[in-house]
């Protein structure tokens, strides 16, 4: 697929500093934009993976202008409704921002009964709330505008039920019921809102004991389990999604499509979505 | 014999409406209950309930000759869900239904949407739903057997305009009663999501519900808005009443329904027909 | 007082199975019952099919619980034969309440193996019967003024499903015709909804073939070989579901209390559905 032409537009991208985040704004920037970036947030504690810090953060800007783009590396917690109107508020040094993309997610494993405040409300806070305040600055802009396409990226337990995700699960459910009112809302506006939704990448958020044994189903399982055990669960054999297939998925999502692809959930998922009711 | 005989039955969100109508349904039906409301006003939402509210709900269980204790409970805060949990097992030492019904409604244009009403209703409608069932869950994996209903709505089954926070709060609890439900089957639990259409409750009839969906009038009353409502599904019923719910309740907690977990059940005049499966 | 004193249902595929024990619980909540059923083999069905004595006996049942029971044989493939059983049971009890379209049949290949006639038959009886059945059905209730119609669709009906792609057809396809009957008919005072169970303890699973699907790697697979596979499919720990427990869901739908409930699917599927949108 080539890729399309963001020539001269303005993208900001939330969870920037790695993984899919990165990966989008890097080939963002390969077709044109200028980008700006928000991660490394302070301390959190229910991630058992390491944050992105702002080195790393400033590490993608650097790679976005190594490709001959502009791009600002904007330290934030999107928790705070304040930090994210300021990060945007600084991204308009490289224009206004056309192209939206919220990646920012923290991940934990919980049975319900067992699971802490801080891993429900961090959960709920950055997935769910995080996304809300990148729409809630962005739509506006984008009305004052030209129009704009946001993508929302969220794991696949927005989709089902997913033992031990339960928390993840009500955030990924939430932020689909938000990009989908948001959508209605701003069907006239110039707007497409969209959102992908993955089965699990092997980044570093699902590199950790916790999330191995989750997709196992058993105590104790490693990373060589956990991958048969997603390999076995998804029709087409693999455990691990590409990145590159959630990041082409969203450069479509806002590159040529028309506002008549809006509100839609798109699936990239070894064929587990075949086992969706819709 | 009542369907619900000598069952202990905890209901969040109790002082008025939906939640009121359970208690009293559940109790004629044999129930013992708990219920539980903030009793307070929240200001960005609809009309919301009182202690008077509360002890009217408690004098219409005791009406029908079953127990209810009452306490005020934000189901917010972890700790007043656990407390409640503590007060039913105190008063009558086991829970059998958990109905997680506490719900604001809130509104606005997204992109006007202030602060507090986002995050009210995240924190009242899906953080409540949670903090409620934490809170009971281990009591009723411990007897392995139990049954959790959690009011979603139709709004939490498509995208509502003026109503991104309702909407995500409402899919939110879908995805988590969907969750929890694979998580508590091996126990014997079920957990379940209901889907209304709007309910005759105050959070219905109130001036700024009315006036968003009659913007063209002054002052809208009842009958002004009710073919608006009405539009919205094909059975053209402006409102639920109470006891349409509390039915759709009574049969997902009943033993009828023990094979059935991990659904929303629409109760919605067929609004749900002009969805996806 | 019984929750269906006096009302006629009439059920498709009533000899055995399912629409045995849907017959019994409407029976038992006070309803006449008329049912049909085809009562012989098709070609490319891999287990036997009703036979007359099956019928007899539902009949007999039926007529134990102090209720009428009329047992006509019809293929639901057939437009004669569906409208001239509606007509029979109009004529001996009086009207049609509820229909339940029950009747069906599952068969399995790969998809590219899959003949015209396995294809015809499948669809013909699980899809086409459906919408025969209610199409002989719905004018009538119409005139009454409203009815119930329950149409059993499946968990194949909710997602793929390998080696049964005729089937799942036949079941998504029962869903998007149940849900748009709902629209029309929603200010008819008449509902549609579908039932979609999973596996159920009938005789379209306890057989040679469906069993050999299950276990590919025995030579002769047992019943008790094949229980811990499916008990493995499902959430809570059963390996299928009684029908009597379909029936119950089916009594809720065709109930005064579901009135408000249309174009919905309600999933008995042990937790199944927990596991998708």
């Amino acid at each position: 697929m080539s890729a399309p032409a963001f020539e001269g537009r303005v993208a900001l991208v939330t969870g920037g500093g790695r993984g899919v985040g990165a990966a989008t704004a890097l080939a963002l920037a390969e077709g044109g934009a200028d980008v700006a970036l928000l991660d490394a947030p302070p301390a959190l504690q229910s991630p058992s993976y390491p944050l992105t810090d702002a080195e790393q953060l400033e590490a993608v800007a650097e790679q976005v202008r190594a490709r001959g783009r502009r791009a600002a590396a904007i330290p934030t917690d999107v928790r705070d409704h304040g930090a994210v109107k300021a990060a945007f508020a600084a991204a308009a040094q490289l224009g206004p921002v056309e192209l939206l993309v919220v990646c920012a997610g923290v991940r934990s494993v919980a049975a319900v009964g067992e699971m802490t405040d801080a891993q429900w409300d961090e959960t709920v806070d950055v997935n769910l709330h995080g996304a809300y305040h990148a729409l809630r600055v962005a739509v506006p802009e984008m009305i004052a505008g030209d129009g704009g396409r946001i993508v929302v990226v969220c794991g696949d337990e927005g989709r089902r039920g997913a033992p031990l995700l339960s928390h993840q699960a009500a955030a990924a459910w939430g932020a689909i019921g938000l990009a989908k009112s948001v959508a209605i809302e701003t069907a006239d506006a110039g707007i497409a809102v969209n959102v992908v939704c993955t089965t699990p990448l092997d980044t570093t958020m699902f590199r950790t004991p916790e999330s191995w044994q989750q997709a196992a189903g058993e105590a104790g399982a490693g990373e060589e389990e956990a991958a048969h055990a997603l390999r076995v669960r998804h029709p087409r054999s693999e455990a691990y999604v590409p990145v590159e297939r959630v990041v082409e998925t969203a450069l479509f999502l806002l590159g040529r499509p028309g506002e008549e692809l809006t509100g839609s959930v798109v699936d990239v998922a070894m064929g587990l979505s075949a086992l969706n009711s819709c | 014999m009542g369907r619900f005989e000598d069952k202990v039955v905890v209901i969040t969100g109790a002082a008025q409406g939906q939640g009121r109508e359970h208690a009293v349904r559940f109790a004629r039906e044999g129930a013992d209950v708990v219920v539980s409301d903030l009793c307070e006003q929240i200001p960005c939402a609809s009309p919301m309930g009182s202690e008077e509210g509360l002890a009217e709900t408690v004098s219409l269980v005791e009406e029908t000759g079953r127990r209810a204790v009452s306490l005020r409970a934000d189901v917010r805060e972890p700790a007043q869900m656990a407390a409640m949990r503590d007060a039913a097992l105190e008063a009558y030492g086991r829970i059998d239904v958990l109905i997680a019904n506490a719900g604001i409604g809130a509104f606005g244009a997204f992109p006007e949407m202030s602060d507090e009403t986002w995050r009210e209703m995240i924190a009242i409608n899906l953080g409540g739903v949670a903090h409620a069932v934490r809170a009971v869950a281990p009591h009723m994996l411990e007897r392995g057997q139990g049954r959790i209903v959690a009011t979603s709505s139709e709004v939490g089954r498509e995208g509502g305009p003026n109503n991104a926070n309702y909407a995500s709060a409402k899919w939110g609890v879908i995805g988590f009663v969907k969750s929890v439900a694979i998580e508590l089957a091996p126990a014997g639990i079920t957990v379940n999501a209901l889907a209304p259409m709007s309910v005759a409750t105050p959070m219905c009839h109130n001036p700024a519900t009315y006036a968003l969906f009659r913007p063209d009038l002054e002052d809208p009353s009842p009958e002004d808005v009710a073919g608006a409502f009405g539009t919205l599904n094909p059975m053209g019923v402006p409102w639920l009443d109470s006891s349409d719910t509390a039915d759709a309740a009574l049969f997902l907690a009943s033993e009828e329904a023990k094979y059935i977990t991990g659904v929303c059940l629409d109760v919605a005049g067929g609004w749900n027909a002009f969805h996806a499966a | 007082m019984a929750k269906l004193e006096d009302r006629v249902a009439f059920i498709t595929g009533g000899a055995r199975g399912q629409g045995r024990a849907h017959a019994l619980a409407l029976a038992r909540e006070g309803a006449d019952v008329a049912f049909c059923d085809i009562a012989a083999p098709l070609e490319t069905v891999p287990y036997p099919l009703a036979t007359e004595e099956d019928m007899a006996e539902t009949v007999r049942l039926v007529e134990e619980t102090g209720r009428r029971c009329v047992a006509i044989r019809a293929d639901v493939r057939s437009t004669e034969q569906v409208e001239a059983a509606v007509a029979e049971t109009i004529e001996q009890l009086g009207g049609i309440d509820i229909l339940l379209a029950n009747a069906g049949v599952c068969g399995f290949g790969t998809f590219w193996e899959i003949t015209d006639q396995m294809w015809d038959e499948m669809v013909g009886t699980d899809l086409t019967g459906v919408f025969k059945s209610m199409r002989a059905v719905v004018p009538h209730m119409i005139e009454r003024g409203g009815g119930r119609i329950v149409a059993t669709s499946s968990m194949g009906g909710r997602m793929g499903n390998p080696n049964l792609a005729h089937y799942v057809a036949a079941k998504w396809g029962v869903i998007g015709l149940v849900k748009t009957l709902a629209l029309e008919v929603a200010d008819k005072g008449i509902t549609v909804n579908a039932v979609c169970p999973a596996t159920v303890d009938s005789e379209m699973v306890h057989n040679d073939a469906l069993y050999g699907l299950f276990a590919p790697d025995l030579d002769n697979p047992t019943k008790a070989d094949v229980e811990p596979r499916y008990t493995a499919m499902n959430p809570i720990p059963f390996p299928w579901t009684p029908p009597e427990e379909i029936s119950a869901a089916i009594l809720y739908l065709v109930s005064e209390e579901a009135r408000m409930v249309s174009g919905t699917t309600l999933d008995v599927c042990m937790g199944g559905s927990a596991r998708m949108p």
